[in-house]
């Protein structure tokens, strides 16, 4: 089943056979964003995030703040001076980026079609909108569980500037919901954009990736990854239960499911006890979030298992410390190197070895949570990120969505650059 | 002192009320689950870690269970490898891996105990077995001895075996004239069944020869998860069995059961439950609380019996889902409670951006 969701600046939600009349209709509004001025587009965004985080505060959860921190005029100015050389103004007209014979321009690549994954629909948002403010018009592919996602966008058609009026910025977006199985659809999908920006785990990535696409298509790959988080003991002994509360929200936002939700936490220690008394207070802290900030949804049956399979596991390999129900688990074992994630708030606490983290022949690190010795900090942050390894956030901070991410600054590769002669 | 199990094991399978069970099983599990603590450590450490000492154990449902994909990652044994005589393999439907289970003399004896016992209750009398199935001399993988060891299980009620399948898994159409045809029981993995079925179903002469067969009862066994990948029901597939075998279908008998617990298996009354004999025990687990269903309630089910001795299975979480029909009052007149399995969890899709690691 396919359906249109939200189609030419209305909310239609209805099944159709074919989504060629979204790909035409959504082609007909790139001039008049091209028209915008970037500070103009900037400005309403910076709107949309306080409305976004008053409105629906209580379906955007722990994350609502950062949607509003990032979505900032201010910050999304830095975020764009720094992706586009150093002058967002490029996206309005020619300028110069000291460059001793050229000027430049970054035009949008067109169309970006953006294929938002389950559970961390929230993440699709901020892909849309970086389309939105490099002047590309967007089609979102909405996951299954489309309502908040499909609620935001529409929710922009009554969010008005002195500059922009809600209804013509609705009308950059289309939304459509494509069944898996629908391959005519999501090749139609695929075929018409400029842009790919596909989130999602290794299957849906390949299944994306293999759809047809013109050979000037840009992909702007998001997953699939994995993260960690290492600290030490400098940093358990002056601030254990701060750490535990950080990691605990790094954990459960989005039941891990994102690529930034760590999975294992190396201790740079060889003190047992040491390692034994974080973990009790991480399980703690785990609990406090599901109870105060997080509770967690129920899982499918297929999770549970996994869940009840990895607990017994490790109750065999090491120690496990968990909620009565399935709720969160927190798994201590002195095996080397990255534990494999169960998801749903399984969490590793494992020893740290320098040499288990880096992996040559692999690029599926995303992001490395750190609370380590400030002297040391960037050296290490290097030394494990040769191979792979794209930020290496503040504990607390690492399902915030930032840019660059996944090691690119997307803004960048959403446009083209457009020289002349000074 | 006569062992608290082997006392169970006299006991006739649906003769006591869950009332008069309780007790009876609950000192064959203490038995049981006080040998497991002491000799295997994989067991120990999942009581220690749940804080469970088999001293307190006050009542059944507080044994720890253990899932039963452990089987498939660790080699789990209770007595010295001398002690093993047989080794049994699951059929790795769910995984890359099967389980692997290490009998002792003890343990298969109690095992075939239980297993004739409580078919003694649904086949009266010996049978000539027709078996769906291939002779492993004709294929000696892994998959088939496993296949030839669950069917010989039911070798106390044969009086003849006749496998009817060759090499290829193909009915043996040469020599279908040479199979008995008085006081039949057909016999086959579920899936197999229904191949055969699918296959010969426009044949004339194979169906005008099981037609000869008068009131055959059917046996299947292995379980659902081949036929519920063709979303193939259990009423689809029993109104097939009775065409095609030409039998009624309350005389189609599905047996549920776990390799990782052999002997105790839940074969379906003419009413189409499955009843739990005084060697076992059945809880359905809430799939998030894991705490103890109510009648009626769906959920995981859990298997317990204190038969394993060679190996701790014997409080198992399954990956089945189920749930309890009703306790002592099944209008067929087994006592005890009765049950329906229901479907198989399959392994979860990734969802989101996370992915495994390599």
């Amino acid at each position: 089943m396919t359906k249109l969701l939200i189609s030419n600046g209305e909310l239609v939600n209805s099944e159709t056979d074919s989504i060629e009349e979204s790909i035409e209709l959504i082609k007909t509004s790139r001039k008049w964003l091209h028209e915008q001025k970037i500070d103009d587009i900037l400005e309403y965004v910076d709107v949309v995030g306080k409305r976004w985080s008053d409105e629906f505060k209580e379906r955007i959860g722990t994350n609502t703040s950062h949607v509003k921190d990032f979505l900032s005029k201010s910050h999304l100015e830095n975020k764009l001076d720094i992706a586009l050389h150093g002058n967002r103004h490029s996206l309005d007209n020619f300028v110069d980026l000291k460059d001793p014979k050229l000027l430049f321009h970054a035009q949008p690549r067109g169309v970006s079609c953006h294929w938002i994954a389950g559970n961390v629909a929230i993440l699709g948002i901020f892909s849309s909108i970086q389309s939105l403010i490099t002047k590309n018009v967007s089609i979102i592919k909405a996951p299954a569980d489309y309502e908040l996602l499909s609620d935001l966008i529409y929710s922009l058609k009554n969010i008005n500037t002195e500059k922009i009026s809600g209804k013509d910025i609705l009308k950059c977006f289309e939304v459509v919901y494509i069944d898996r199985d629908d391959h005519e659809n999501q090749k139609l999908l695929s075929n018409s954009a400029d842009i790919r920006v596909a989130w999602g785990g290794h299957d849906a990535i390949r299944s994306i990736t293999s759809l047809p696409k013109d050979p000037f298509t840009e992909d702007i790959i998001y997953g699939p990854k994995y993260s960690y988080v290492i600290i030490d003991e400098k940093a358990i002994s002056e601030n254990m239960i701060s750490i535990s509360q950080k990691i605990a929200l790094d954990v459960s936002t989005f039941d891990q499911y994102a690529c930034s939700s760590p999975h294992t936490v190396f201790i740079k220690t060889k003190d047992e006890k040491m390692m034994s008394d974080f973990s009790k207070s991480l399980s703690k802290e785990m609990e406090n979030v599901e109870r105060i900030l997080l509770p967690k949804v129920k899982e499918t049956e297929e999770k549970a298992k996994e869940i009840i399979s990895t607990r017994s596991e490790y109750e065999i390999k090491g120690k496990v410390i968990s909620s009565k129900n399935l709720s969160w688990t927190v798994i201590i074992s002195d095996e080397d190197g990255f534990a494999q994630p169960t998801f749903s708030r399984v969490i590793h606490v494992r020893p740290y070895n320098e040499d288990s983290l880096i992996m040559e022949d692999s690029r599926k690190i995303q992001s490395i949570g750190m609370s380590v010795d400030e002297k040391e900090r960037l050296e290490l942050a290097d030394k494990i990120t040769l191979f792979g390894g794209d930020r290496c956030p503040s504990l607390g901070k690492m399902s915030f969505f930032d840019s660059p991410w996944d090691g690119m600054f997307g803004m960048d590769r959403m446009v083209r650059w457009i020289t002349t002669y000074k | 002192m006569k062992s608290e199990i082997e006392t169970l094991l006299e006991m006739k399978p649906y003769s006591l009320s869950q009332k008069e069970k309780n007790q009876i099983f609950s000192k064959a599990m203490n038995e049981s689950v006080k040998f497991h603590y002491e000799k295997s450590n994989e067991f120990r450490k999942i009581c220690d870690n749940r804080n469970f000492l088999p001293e307190n154990s006050s009542s059944v449902e507080i044994i720890p269970f253990l899932p039963v994909s452990l089987f498939k990652t660790f080699e789990l044994r209770s007595v010295p490898e001398s002690e093993i005589i047989k080794t049994i393999y699951s059929s790795a439907t769910t995984s890359n891996s099967p389980s692997t289970i290490f009998l002792d003399e003890i343990t298969s004896k109690r095992q075939t105990k239980a297993l004739i016992s409580i078919m003694k209750d649904f086949l009266i009398n010996k049978k000539n077995f027709l078996i769906i199935d291939q002779k492993n001399d004709l294929d000696n993988s892994k998959e088939v001895k496993s296949r030839e060891s669950a069917i010989r299980g039911f070798f106390p009620f044969m009086e003849s075996m006749n496998f009817c399948l060759n090499s290829n898994l193909k009915l043996d159409v040469n020599k279908i004239d040479e199979l008995p045809t008085q006081n039949c029981c057909i016999m086959g993995f579920t899936w197999l069944l229904y191949t055969i079925i699918l296959e010969n179903e426009n044949n004339s002469s194979v169906k005008d020869f099981f037609k000869k067969i008068k009131n055959p009862i059917i046996i299947h066994i292995g379980g659902w998860k081949k036929l519920s990948d063709k979303k193939v029901s259990k009423e689809e597939f029993n109104q097939k069995v009775s065409e095609f075998f030409n039998c009624k279908k309350e005389n189609i008998i599905d047996i549920y059961g776990m390799t990782e617990q052999l002997g105790t298996i839940y074969p379906d009354c003419s009413e189409g439950n499955k009843h739990v004999s005084v060697f076992s025990e059945i809880f359905i687990r809430n799939i998030d609380t894991l705490e103890i269903e109510e009648v009626g309630t769906s959920g995981f089910i859990q298997l317990v019996s204190p038969i394993p001795r060679s190996y701790p299975g014997i409080s198992l979480l399954s990956d089945d889902i189920g749930k309890i029909l009703g306790v002592d009052d099944c209008p067929c007149g087994r006592k005890g409670k009765y049950f329906r399995f229901e479907k198989r969890t399959e392994k979860a899709d990734i969802k989101g951006c996370g992915d495994t690691i390599d």
